[in-house]
């Protein structure tokens, strides 16, 4: 994987990227989808997902108290965020937000 | 909302470098030193094996200006304890040459009632100079529930006896009333006696050490580097924090223990970077719950130094200087900031993973985002909260014991942006400890362990997956009155987190299966050697709260305890297939895991049919296009 050059792109997320000098699009570094602007959730313009926690292990827990709630790109399906959610939670969670690069 | 600033910048003093170099590498072997001295006189199992002491040096004042290696959680609230016997015992009755206060409140400092320090002013020709405390977690508290940590515990009264600075060493003279005081209490005088008098000889060996460095290098010198390591600690912080890109992270996970049932309830952090400063803000969290799955804010401030000094300012030194660029946030009258009386044992095994979690997984996305030398340091998680069983009777020797498993101190830590988390890797707050010594545990306690190993499916899935944690099983033998109980959190929820499409950690599990066949059996030959093993034994199983209050156990009955390994990172079904092969030959990883999340096909020896695979990946890919939905437009129903 290469390191991210912040002349290039400022790099959000794993699979995630936008270009801080230009148009501030968060795009997915698989497929090229666009999310919309950095300053926006990109989990709501994701694909959503909600799952059982541990479906696929052999021995599932009683009572468990989450939800998982997945997210994908919608070009290529890549799997952005796993994140537990409880009875009270609504909406996606905004988990980042970059105001600016670090200094160069 | 209380907001706490963690100190203010100061001066900085000139010295000779090389001189001040090998000055402060002298201080640190001296807190080391004191370590190992408490080694040597303690005889509890979880500070000879789990490592958790702690020597450090404290500015006449009160400031930590230099913490050894041990247990990092009470690096901030050590500071807090000789603070508060400046404010409190100035007057009446006096510090004096020679005195040691013994401290384990902690609504003053520390994590919970468990943790005993003693604080020893030093003095260099009549005038207070440093000071310098001994940390230690003690196994007992003469507390409500055995240990310390209570299942039961609704008020710190219930927590165990609370020393508010006695001097148990008055002007040199150590106070035996005192000692019987305090240690009578407790269900195991002996051994807290013998924590008490290790605490007393670290100190002891490091202000002596402290006067020869006093001796050789003149007192201005050694004022001087005092302030410079602060200051040092400051400089590099915020050096460090000005690389990182500005912005806001947000994390949250669920707890599943109020300490006194089984219930979720939610932490949530959201860390702001802003030039060379950085907010830990924990409004939205739970309020403070009826037992002890609390933190009062000294355990909260705790625990976030130890994250920072772990994951952030690794490598700076550690002191209070270090975290001047940091405010914290932590509303009054929630589990990270629980009001006087609440019960807090809780603090350092159950919320202390979830509050440290959750600034972690914040930290780690922002250091991500910072990327060049900075991006390995992007960990998935790998301290979440972990459940200890503990045990209470008369042992084989006929001696009242109480004994706490220490194999979840083998935490799997989390997967990075290029490797896999090291299996069964260690405990953060406590980086110089080990788990438990099979021979001394079953020496010392009326149990035998059956297995202790890697635990299958325990890390966190993903392109690089969590370490795995470990599982182990405990059978009872040749012990009197024997009652178990446990403490902690995480078994109805993971208290981990997965990064950038990487799955959590799943979560700890523990049971007991009682009056089996496993006697019978044993005297045939055969012993048990996993989970489903012991689920053939026939018998009663029981599956244990987080927070068990105690249950008699006979010979032969046996528990099972599974804990937490590290968290993924990155979508599995981009995992090379080779290596989920080699997971599952060693057993990391179960073969319905490795189908059903990793999209790996194998063939009956464990080989992966690559074509097979990318097809099935190709199948679970279309299956998430096919099935999840745009938030956005999913209105109130969601996929
Ligand atoms: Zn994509």
């Amino acid at each position: 994987m290469p390191e991210p050059n912040f002349r290039e792109e400022l790099r959000i997320h794993d699979q995630l990227a936008a270009d801080w000098h230009g148009d501030r699009v968060i795009r997915c570094r698989q497929c090229g989808h666009a999310f919309g602007s950095l300053f926006q959730n990109y989990k709501e313009r994701a694909l959503l997902r909600v799952r059982k926690p541990w479906e696929y292990l052999p021995d599932r827990r009683p009572g468990e108290f989450v939800e998982y709630w997945e997210f994908y790109c919608p070009g290529c399906g890549v799997l952005l965020a796993v994140d537990p959610m409880g009875p009270g939670d609504r909406k996606p969670t905004w988990d980042i937000r970059i105001a600016s690069p670090p200094e160069e | 909302m209380e907001t706490q600033r963690l100190g203010k910048p100061d001066q900085l003093g000139q010295l000779d470098k090389v001189e001040y170099e090998i000055f402060s590498h002298r201080l640190f072997n001296i807190v080391e030193e004191g370590r190992i001295a408490m080694g040597h006189v303690s005889a509890s199992p979880v500070v000879v094996e789990g490592g958790e002491t702690l020597c450090a040096f404290y500015t006449p004042e009160g400031e930590g200006f230099l913490t050894g290696a041990g247990i990092l959680l009470h690096v901030t609230g050590a500071a807090d304890f000789v603070k508060r016997t400046l404010d409190w015992y100035r007057d009446d009755p006096g510090i004096c040459d020679g005195d040691q206060f013994l401290w384990n409140d902690p609504y003053v400092g520390g994590q919970h009632t468990q943790d005993n320090i003693i604080v020893k002013p030093i003095f260099y020709q009549g005038d207070l100079v440093a000071w310098v405390g001994s940390f230690m977690h003690t196994h007992e508290t003469g507390a409500i529930d055995p240990t310390g940590t209570c299942p039961r515990a609704t008020e710190v009264f219930h927590e165990g006896i609370r020393s508010f600075g006695l001097k148990i060493m008055d002007g040199g003279r150590f106070r035996q009333d005192i000692f019987n005081t305090v240690t009578l209490n407790t269900r195991d005088p002996d051994l807290v006696g013998l924590d008490h008098k290790a605490k007393i000889a670290g100190n002891n060996v490091c202000a002596r050490l402290f006067l020869e460095l006093v001796d050789r290098y003149g007192l201005d010198f050694v004022k001087t580097a005092m302030r410079k390591m602060i200051d040092d600690g400051e400089k590099m912080a915020r050096e460090r924090l000005r690389k990182l890109p500005d912005g806001t992270w947000h994390s949250q996970l669920y707890g599943d223990s109020s300490g006194l049932e089984q219930r979720p309830f939610k932490v949530v952090c959201t860390v702001t970077k802003k030039g060379e400063e950085i907010i830990f803000d924990y409004t939205g969290t739970a309020e403070q719950n009826p037992g002890s799955l609390n933190a009062a804010l000294p355990a909260t401030k705790g625990r976030l130094f130890c994250v920072l000094m772990s994951q952030l300012f690794w490598g700076l030194p550690w002191n209070e200087g270090t975290v001047r660029p940091m405010r914290l946030i932590a509303p009054e009258g929630t589990v990270v900031n629980a009001r006087f009386p609440a019960a807090v044992s809780n603090a350092a095994i159950g919320m202390g993973g979830l509050l440290g979690e959750v600034a972690h997984e914040c930290i780690a996305k922002m250091l991500h985002a910072a990327g060049g030398e900075f991006l390995e340091d992007a960990v998935s998680s790998y301290s979440g909260s972990a459940q200890h069983a503990y045990w209470y009777g008369i042992n084989q020797a006929g001696k009242r014991f109480v004994g706490t498993v220490l194999d979840t101190f083998s935490r799997g830590f989390g997967a990075t942006p290029f490797r896999d988390g090291v299996d069964t890797g260690g405990n953060v707050i406590a980086p110089a400890g080990s788990i438990a010594d099979v021979e001394m545990f079953e020496l010392k306690y009326p149990i035998m362990y059956l297995f202790r190993q890697h635990a299958r499916d325990s890390g966190g899935p993903g392109r690089f997956r969590g370490g795995v944690g470990g599982e182990a099983a405990y059978m009872m033998f040749g012990g009197r009155n024997v009652t178990m109980g446990a403490y902690g959190c995480g078994l109805q929820t993971a208290v981990s987190y997965g990064l950038f499409g990487g799955y959590p950690a799943p979560p700890s599990r523990t049971f007991a299966v009682m009056a089996s066949l496993l006697k019978e059996r044993m005297a045939g030959g055969w012993v048990p050697a996993s989970a489903e093993e012991l689920a053939s034994m026939g018998g009663s199983k029981k599956e244990l709260a987080a927070n068990q209050p105690e249950f008699a156990v006979g010979d032969y009955d046996v528990v099972f305890n599974k804990w937490l390994g590290g968290g993924g990172y990155g979508d599995p079904l981009t995992r090379d297939p080779e290596a989920v092969a080699r997971d599952l030959q060693d057993r990391a990883v179960s073969r319905q895991a490795a189908e059903g999340v990793y999209g790996v096909v194998l063939d009956a020896e464990g080989h992966p049919d690559l074509a097979a695979t990318a097809r099935r990946r190709e199948e679970i890919r279309a299956e998430r296009l096919r099935l999840g939905r745009i938030w956005e437009n999913a209105g109130t129903e969601l996929p």
